[in-house]
Protein backbone atom coordinates (compact mmCIF):
# COMPACT_ATOMS: atom_id res chain seq x y z
CA UNK A 1 0.00 0.00 0.00
CA UNK A 2 2.79 2.33 0.90
CA UNK A 3 4.45 1.71 -2.43
CA UNK A 4 1.27 2.41 -4.32
CA UNK A 5 0.76 5.66 -2.47
CA UNK A 6 4.33 6.65 -3.09
CA UNK A 7 4.04 5.85 -6.78
CA UNK A 8 0.93 7.90 -7.16
CA UNK A 9 2.55 10.72 -5.26
CA UNK A 10 5.66 10.67 -7.38
CA UNK A 11 3.68 10.73 -10.59
CA UNK A 12 1.73 13.70 -9.36
CA UNK A 13 4.82 15.63 -8.34
CA UNK A 14 6.79 14.97 -11.46
CA UNK A 15 4.13 14.85 -14.11
CA UNK A 16 4.85 18.42 -15.06
CA UNK A 17 8.48 17.67 -15.55
CA UNK A 18 7.86 14.67 -17.69
CA UNK A 19 6.64 16.75 -20.56
CA UNK A 20 10.02 18.40 -20.39
CA UNK A 21 11.90 15.22 -20.96
CA UNK A 22 14.30 15.32 -23.82
CA UNK A 23 16.05 12.24 -25.09
CA UNK A 24 15.65 8.56 -24.46
CA UNK A 25 13.00 7.20 -22.19
CA UNK A 26 15.55 5.83 -19.78
CA UNK A 27 17.51 8.92 -18.83
CA UNK A 28 17.99 9.17 -15.10
CA UNK A 29 17.37 12.54 -13.56
CA UNK A 30 19.42 13.97 -10.77
CA UNK A 31 17.25 15.19 -7.95
CA UNK A 32 18.00 17.36 -4.98
CA UNK A 33 17.90 16.02 -1.51
CA UNK A 34 14.59 17.22 -0.21
CA UNK A 35 16.31 18.07 3.03
CA UNK A 36 18.09 20.83 1.16
CA UNK A 37 21.52 19.24 0.94
CA UNK A 38 23.81 19.14 -2.03
CA UNK A 39 22.89 17.28 -5.16
CA UNK A 40 23.55 13.57 -4.77
CA UNK A 41 23.74 12.33 -8.31
CA UNK A 42 26.79 13.83 -9.99
CA UNK A 43 26.64 16.23 -12.90
CA UNK A 44 26.91 15.04 -16.47
CA UNK A 45 23.21 14.52 -16.81
CA UNK A 46 22.43 17.66 -18.66
CA UNK A 47 19.50 16.46 -20.69
CA UNK A 48 16.81 16.75 -18.10
CA UNK A 49 15.35 19.35 -15.90
CA UNK A 50 18.01 20.47 -13.48
CA UNK A 51 16.92 20.60 -9.90
CA UNK A 52 18.82 22.91 -7.64
CA UNK A 53 18.81 21.86 -4.02
CA UNK A 54 17.49 24.67 -1.92
CA UNK A 55 15.57 24.65 1.32
CA UNK A 56 11.90 24.88 0.52
CA UNK A 57 8.95 26.07 2.47
CA UNK A 58 8.18 23.40 5.02
CA UNK A 59 4.53 23.27 4.00
CA UNK A 60 5.27 23.31 0.30
CA UNK A 61 7.72 20.45 -0.05
CA UNK A 62 6.89 16.75 0.00
CA UNK A 63 7.44 14.50 3.03
CA UNK A 64 11.08 13.66 3.48
CA UNK A 65 11.09 10.11 4.66
CA UNK A 66 10.67 7.21 2.24
CA UNK A 67 11.60 3.56 2.50
CA UNK A 68 14.77 2.79 0.51
CA UNK A 69 14.38 0.97 -2.79
CA UNK A 70 13.21 1.33 -6.36
CA UNK A 71 9.57 2.06 -7.04
CA UNK A 72 7.78 1.92 -10.35
CA UNK A 73 4.73 4.09 -10.65
CA UNK A 74 1.50 3.32 -12.43
CA UNK A 75 1.14 4.91 -15.81
CA UNK A 76 -0.16 8.43 -15.47
CA UNK A 77 -2.10 9.92 -18.31
CA UNK A 78 -1.18 13.31 -19.63
CA UNK A 79 -3.29 14.59 -22.46
CA UNK A 80 -0.93 13.54 -25.18
CA UNK A 81 0.14 10.18 -23.84
CA UNK A 82 1.19 8.06 -20.88
CA UNK A 83 3.90 8.60 -18.34
CA UNK A 84 5.50 6.03 -16.09
CA UNK A 85 8.40 6.64 -13.77
CA UNK A 86 10.66 4.65 -11.53
CA UNK A 87 11.97 6.30 -8.38
CA UNK A 88 15.14 5.47 -6.50
CA UNK A 89 15.10 6.11 -2.77
CA UNK A 90 18.37 6.14 -0.82
CA UNK A 91 18.60 6.90 2.87
CA UNK A 92 14.95 7.83 2.89
CA UNK A 93 15.43 10.44 0.21
CA UNK A 94 14.38 10.51 -3.43
CA UNK A 95 17.63 10.67 -5.37
CA UNK A 96 16.77 9.75 -8.94
CA UNK A 97 13.90 9.32 -11.32
CA UNK A 98 13.86 7.12 -14.36
CA UNK A 99 11.34 7.66 -17.10
CA UNK A 100 10.14 4.27 -18.30
CA UNK A 101 7.43 5.61 -20.52
CA UNK A 102 6.70 9.04 -21.78
CA UNK A 103 5.05 10.51 -24.83
CA UNK A 104 7.58 11.30 -27.52
CA UNK A 105 5.69 10.44 -30.67
CA UNK A 106 2.98 13.07 -30.56
CA UNK A 107 3.96 16.13 -32.63
CA UNK A 108 3.23 18.56 -29.80
CA UNK A 109 5.29 16.79 -27.21
CA UNK A 110 8.02 16.20 -29.76
CA UNK A 111 8.38 19.89 -30.39
CA UNK A 112 8.31 20.72 -26.72
CA UNK A 113 10.69 17.97 -25.75
CA UNK A 114 13.31 18.59 -28.35
CA UNK A 115 13.37 22.35 -28.33
CA UNK A 116 12.82 23.65 -24.85
CA UNK A 117 13.22 21.14 -22.15
CA UNK A 118 16.93 20.58 -21.84
CA UNK A 119 17.29 24.20 -20.82
CA UNK A 120 14.67 24.51 -18.11
CA UNK A 121 15.68 24.53 -14.49
CA UNK A 122 13.62 23.58 -11.47
CA UNK A 123 13.85 24.53 -7.82
CA UNK A 124 11.70 24.46 -4.75
CA UNK A 125 10.37 27.90 -3.98
CA UNK A 126 11.63 29.69 -0.89
CA UNK A 127 10.63 32.88 0.74
CA UNK A 128 12.84 35.85 -0.03
CA UNK A 129 13.52 38.77 2.17
CA UNK A 130 13.72 41.27 -0.59
CA UNK A 131 13.52 45.01 -0.76
CA UNK A 132 11.60 45.60 -3.95
CA UNK A 133 10.00 48.52 -5.75
CA UNK A 134 7.01 46.67 -7.17
CA UNK A 135 5.36 43.28 -6.74
CA UNK A 136 4.06 41.02 -9.49
CA UNK A 137 1.55 38.30 -8.79
CA UNK A 138 -2.05 37.69 -7.95
CA UNK A 139 -3.26 39.62 -4.94
CA UNK A 140 -6.43 39.57 -2.96
CA UNK A 141 -7.05 43.13 -4.02
CA UNK A 142 -6.87 42.06 -7.63
CA UNK A 143 -9.56 39.47 -7.10
CA UNK A 144 -12.10 41.38 -9.14
CA UNK A 145 -9.91 41.55 -12.17
CA UNK A 146 -8.78 38.00 -11.75
CA UNK A 147 -12.40 36.89 -11.65
CA UNK A 148 -13.03 38.74 -14.84
CA UNK A 149 -10.08 37.20 -16.59
CA UNK A 150 -11.01 33.76 -15.34
CA UNK A 151 -14.55 34.12 -16.55
CA UNK A 152 -13.27 35.45 -19.83
CA UNK A 153 -11.22 32.36 -20.39
CA UNK A 154 -14.01 30.12 -19.14
CA UNK A 155 -16.27 31.68 -21.66
CA UNK A 156 -13.65 31.08 -24.28
CA UNK A 157 -14.35 27.36 -24.07
CA UNK A 158 -16.06 25.98 -27.11
CA UNK A 159 -18.45 23.06 -26.86
CA UNK A 160 -16.72 19.94 -28.03
CA UNK B 1 5.65 61.10 -7.66
CA UNK B 2 3.51 58.06 -7.04
CA UNK B 3 -0.21 57.48 -6.91
CA UNK B 4 -2.57 54.52 -6.79
CA UNK B 5 -6.18 54.62 -7.95
CA UNK B 6 -8.85 51.98 -8.32
CA UNK B 7 -9.93 51.68 -11.96
CA UNK B 8 -11.17 48.73 -14.04
CA UNK B 9 -11.84 46.87 -10.80
CA UNK B 10 -8.20 46.86 -9.78
CA UNK B 11 -5.55 49.04 -8.17
CA UNK B 12 -3.43 50.92 -10.68
CA UNK B 13 -0.18 52.57 -9.60
CA UNK B 14 1.87 55.10 -11.49
CA UNK B 15 5.28 56.14 -10.17
CA UNK B 16 7.30 58.81 -11.98
CA UNK B 17 10.83 59.36 -10.67
CA UNK B 18 11.70 62.26 -12.97
CA UNK B 19 11.91 65.58 -11.13
CA UNK B 20 9.63 67.04 -13.80
CA UNK B 21 6.75 64.77 -12.74
CA UNK B 22 3.43 66.54 -12.26
CA UNK B 23 0.04 65.62 -10.94
CA UNK B 24 -1.29 66.48 -14.34
CA UNK B 25 0.85 63.76 -15.91
CA UNK B 26 -0.48 61.23 -13.42
CA UNK B 27 -4.03 62.39 -14.12
CA UNK B 28 -3.60 61.81 -17.83
CA UNK B 29 -2.50 58.25 -17.25
CA UNK B 30 -5.41 57.50 -14.94
CA UNK B 31 -7.80 59.16 -17.37
CA UNK B 32 -6.54 56.87 -20.07
CA UNK B 33 -7.35 53.81 -17.95
CA UNK B 34 -10.82 55.20 -17.34
CA UNK B 35 -11.29 55.62 -21.08
CA UNK B 36 -10.21 52.01 -21.64
CA UNK B 37 -12.59 50.81 -18.95
CA UNK B 38 -15.53 52.66 -20.52
CA UNK B 39 -14.74 51.15 -23.89
CA UNK B 40 -13.78 47.57 -23.08
CA UNK B 41 -15.46 46.61 -19.82
CA UNK B 42 -18.03 43.85 -20.23
CA UNK B 43 -19.43 44.96 -16.86
CA UNK B 44 -20.45 48.35 -18.22
CA UNK B 45 -23.65 48.18 -20.29
CA UNK B 46 -22.80 51.26 -22.31
CA UNK B 47 -19.26 50.16 -23.20
CA UNK B 48 -18.48 49.55 -26.83
CA UNK B 49 -17.75 45.88 -26.21
CA UNK B 50 -21.11 45.45 -24.44
CA UNK B 51 -22.91 47.12 -27.32
CA UNK B 52 -21.08 44.90 -29.79
CA UNK B 53 -22.11 41.86 -27.77
CA UNK B 54 -25.73 43.00 -27.79
CA UNK B 55 -25.57 43.33 -31.56
CA UNK B 56 -25.99 47.10 -31.53
CA UNK B 57 -22.87 47.86 -33.55
CA UNK B 58 -21.90 46.68 -37.00
CA UNK B 59 -18.28 45.88 -37.64
CA UNK B 60 -17.81 49.00 -39.74
CA UNK B 61 -18.94 51.03 -36.73
CA UNK B 62 -16.20 49.74 -34.42
CA UNK B 63 -13.74 52.31 -33.08
CA UNK B 64 -10.10 52.17 -34.11
CA UNK B 65 -9.06 51.00 -30.65
CA UNK B 66 -11.63 48.22 -30.76
CA UNK B 67 -10.42 47.07 -34.17
CA UNK B 68 -6.85 47.09 -32.95
CA UNK B 69 -7.61 45.11 -29.79
CA UNK B 70 -9.69 42.52 -31.64
CA UNK B 71 -6.95 42.12 -34.24
CA UNK B 72 -4.37 41.66 -31.48
CA UNK B 73 -6.60 39.07 -29.81
CA UNK B 74 -6.83 37.14 -33.04
CA UNK B 75 -3.08 37.38 -33.52
CA UNK B 76 -2.48 36.11 -29.97
CA UNK B 77 -4.87 33.23 -30.57
CA UNK B 78 -2.84 32.20 -33.60
CA UNK B 79 0.49 32.58 -31.82
CA UNK B 80 -0.67 30.54 -28.84
CA UNK B 81 -2.11 27.71 -30.96
CA UNK B 82 -5.62 28.55 -29.87
CA UNK B 83 -4.99 28.72 -26.13
CA UNK B 84 -5.87 32.38 -26.06
CA UNK B 85 -9.46 32.81 -27.16
CA UNK B 86 -11.86 35.63 -26.32
CA UNK B 87 -14.97 34.20 -27.97
CA UNK B 88 -17.41 32.37 -25.73
CA UNK B 89 -19.76 29.58 -26.84
CA UNK B 90 -22.54 32.05 -27.61
CA UNK B 91 -20.23 34.13 -29.77
CA UNK B 92 -19.78 36.99 -27.30
CA UNK B 93 -16.41 38.69 -27.00
CA UNK B 94 -14.42 39.39 -23.85
CA UNK B 95 -10.98 40.79 -24.65
CA UNK B 96 -10.14 41.65 -21.01
CA UNK B 97 -7.37 39.04 -20.99
CA UNK B 98 -5.48 41.22 -23.43
CA UNK B 99 -6.76 44.72 -22.74
CA UNK B 100 -5.04 45.04 -19.38
CA UNK B 101 -1.51 44.60 -20.72
CA UNK B 102 -2.31 46.64 -23.79
CA UNK B 103 -3.61 49.52 -21.65
CA UNK B 104 -0.59 49.47 -19.32
CA UNK B 105 1.67 49.52 -22.36
CA UNK B 106 -0.16 52.46 -23.91
CA UNK B 107 -0.12 54.33 -20.59
CA UNK B 108 3.64 53.84 -20.34
CA UNK B 109 4.07 55.01 -23.92
CA UNK B 110 2.04 58.08 -23.04
CA UNK B 111 4.50 58.95 -20.25
CA UNK B 112 7.42 58.30 -22.57
CA UNK B 113 5.97 60.61 -25.19
CA UNK B 114 5.78 63.32 -22.52
CA UNK B 115 9.52 62.99 -22.05
CA UNK B 116 9.61 61.02 -18.79
CA UNK B 117 12.47 58.59 -18.50
CA UNK B 118 12.22 56.82 -15.16
CA UNK B 119 8.82 55.47 -14.22
CA UNK B 120 6.59 52.47 -13.94
CA UNK B 121 2.93 51.73 -14.53
CA UNK B 122 1.45 48.80 -12.65
CA UNK B 123 -2.07 47.35 -12.71
CA UNK B 124 -2.75 44.58 -10.21
CA UNK B 125 0.67 43.01 -10.53
CA UNK B 126 1.33 43.53 -14.23
CA UNK B 127 4.09 46.05 -14.74
CA UNK B 128 5.84 48.17 -17.32
CA UNK B 129 9.05 49.77 -16.11
CA UNK B 130 11.13 52.38 -17.85
CA UNK B 131 14.60 53.57 -16.91
CA UNK B 132 15.64 53.32 -13.28
CA UNK B 133 14.21 53.65 -9.79
CA UNK B 134 14.70 56.56 -7.41
CA UNK B 135 18.15 55.24 -6.44
CA UNK B 136 19.29 55.13 -10.05
CA UNK B 137 19.17 51.33 -9.96
CA UNK B 138 17.21 48.93 -12.15
CA UNK B 139 13.66 48.50 -10.93
CA UNK B 140 13.41 45.61 -8.47
CA UNK B 141 10.30 43.52 -8.89
CA UNK B 142 9.28 40.84 -6.44
CA UNK B 143 7.29 37.77 -7.43
CA UNK B 144 4.57 37.05 -4.92
CA UNK B 145 4.31 33.69 -3.21
CA UNK B 146 1.13 32.15 -4.66
CA UNK B 147 0.64 30.34 -1.34
CA UNK B 148 1.04 33.42 0.81
CA UNK B 149 0.36 36.90 -0.57
CA UNK B 150 2.52 38.48 2.15
CA UNK B 151 5.66 36.77 0.92
CA UNK B 152 7.96 36.98 -2.08
CA UNK B 153 9.66 33.99 -3.68
CA UNK B 154 11.81 35.73 -6.29
CA UNK B 155 13.01 39.15 -7.18
CA UNK B 156 14.21 40.39 -10.54
CA UNK B 157 15.93 43.57 -11.67
CA UNK B 158 14.76 45.12 -14.90
CA UNK B 159 14.97 48.27 -17.00
CA UNK B 160 12.63 48.89 -19.94
CA UNK B 161 10.81 45.59 -19.55
CA UNK B 162 7.32 44.31 -18.94
CA UNK B 163 6.53 41.81 -16.22
CA UNK B 164 3.22 39.99 -15.86
CA UNK B 165 2.02 37.14 -13.70
CA UNK B 166 -0.89 34.92 -14.53
CA UNK B 167 -2.07 32.97 -11.57
CA UNK B 168 -4.75 31.50 -9.46
CA UNK B 169 -5.34 31.22 -5.76
CA UNK B 170 -4.11 28.00 -4.32
CA UNK B 171 -7.56 26.82 -3.41
CA UNK B 172 -9.50 29.17 -5.57
CA UNK B 173 -10.07 29.93 -9.17
CA UNK B 174 -8.83 28.17 -12.19
CA UNK B 175 -8.19 29.40 -15.66
CA UNK B 176 -10.00 27.41 -18.27
CA UNK B 177 -8.08 25.47 -20.89
CA UNK B 178 -10.17 26.17 -23.99
CA UNK B 179 -8.44 23.59 -26.11
CA UNK B 180 -9.08 20.61 -23.90
CA UNK B 181 -12.29 21.56 -22.16
CA UNK B 182 -10.89 21.39 -18.65
CA UNK B 183 -11.82 23.78 -15.89
CA UNK B 184 -8.87 22.87 -13.72
CA UNK B 185 -5.48 23.12 -15.34
CA UNK B 186 -2.79 20.84 -14.09
CA UNK B 187 -1.97 22.40 -10.81
CA UNK B 188 0.07 25.37 -11.98
CA UNK B 189 -0.58 28.22 -9.56
CA UNK B 190 1.58 31.05 -10.84
CA UNK B 191 3.39 31.90 -14.06
CA UNK B 192 5.44 35.08 -14.32
CA UNK B 193 6.72 36.30 -17.66
CA UNK B 194 9.36 38.95 -18.32
CA UNK B 195 9.21 40.33 -21.85
CA UNK B 196 10.20 43.30 -23.99
CA UNK B 197 7.04 45.05 -22.82
CA UNK B 198 4.07 44.35 -20.58
CA UNK B 199 1.63 43.87 -23.44
CA UNK B 200 3.72 41.00 -24.77
CA UNK B 201 4.46 39.60 -21.31
CA UNK B 202 0.81 39.71 -20.25
CA UNK B 203 -0.76 38.06 -23.27
CA UNK B 204 1.82 35.29 -23.33
CA UNK B 205 1.58 34.77 -19.56
CA UNK B 206 -2.18 34.34 -19.94
CA UNK B 207 -1.84 31.93 -22.85
CA UNK B 208 1.00 29.98 -21.24
CA UNK B 209 -0.92 29.63 -17.99
CA UNK B 210 -3.78 28.00 -19.90
CA UNK B 211 -1.25 25.51 -21.27
CA UNK B 212 -0.58 24.31 -17.75
CA UNK B 213 2.74 22.48 -17.34
CA UNK B 214 3.66 23.03 -20.96
CA UNK B 215 3.33 26.78 -20.62
CA UNK B 216 6.88 27.27 -19.43
CA UNK B 217 8.14 25.45 -22.53
CA UNK B 218 6.08 27.80 -24.65
CA UNK B 219 7.83 30.74 -22.97
CA UNK B 220 11.23 29.10 -23.31
CA UNK B 221 10.70 28.92 -27.06
CA UNK B 222 9.83 32.62 -27.36
CA UNK B 223 12.80 34.82 -28.13
CA UNK B 224 13.20 37.67 -25.68
CA UNK B 225 10.94 36.19 -23.00
CA UNK B 226 11.75 34.50 -19.71
CA UNK B 227 9.40 32.81 -17.29
CA UNK B 228 9.04 31.50 -13.75
CA UNK B 229 6.34 28.90 -13.14
CA UNK B 230 5.20 27.60 -9.74
CA UNK B 231 3.13 24.45 -9.34
CA UNK B 232 0.79 23.39 -6.56
CA UNK B 233 3.58 21.53 -4.75
CA UNK B 234 5.74 24.62 -4.41
CA UNK B 235 8.10 23.53 -7.14
CA UNK B 236 9.23 26.18 -9.59
CA UNK B 237 10.54 25.84 -13.12
CA UNK B 238 12.35 28.73 -14.73
CA UNK B 239 13.44 29.33 -18.30
CA UNK B 240 17.11 29.09 -19.20
CA UNK B 241 17.67 32.84 -19.27
CA UNK B 242 15.61 33.80 -16.26
CA UNK B 243 18.60 34.20 -13.96
CA UNK B 244 19.98 37.05 -16.05
CA UNK B 245 17.39 39.12 -14.13
CA UNK B 246 18.04 37.73 -10.64
CA UNK B 247 20.68 38.55 -8.06
CA UNK B 248 21.56 34.88 -7.95
CA UNK B 249 22.18 34.93 -11.66
CA UNK B 250 24.27 38.07 -11.47
CA UNK B 251 26.40 36.72 -8.64
CA UNK B 252 26.76 33.25 -10.15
Amino acid sequence: MKRILLSVFLIAVFAAYVAFHHESATTVYALPSLAGEKKIVPDGDSNGVRLDAVPGRPDAIPPRSFADGEYTGDAGVVYYGNVRVKALIQDGVLVALQFLEYPHHHPTSMVINTRAMPLLQAETIRTQDADVDIVSGATFTSLAFSDSLTSALSKAAKPR
Amino acid sequence: MKQTRWIMGMPITVDIVDASATLDALDRVFSYFEYVDQKFSTFIDSSEISRINRGLLREDQYSDDMRQVLALCEQTKQESNGYFDIVDPTGKLDPSGLVKGWAIQNAADLLKSHGFRDFYVEASGDIQVHGHNAHGQPWRIGIRNPFNPDELIQSVEVCNRGVATSGTYYQGHHIYDPRHGRTSVRNIVSLTVIGPNVYQADRFATAAFAMSGNGIAFIENLDGFEGYMVDGHGLAVKTSGFDQYTRTGVLA
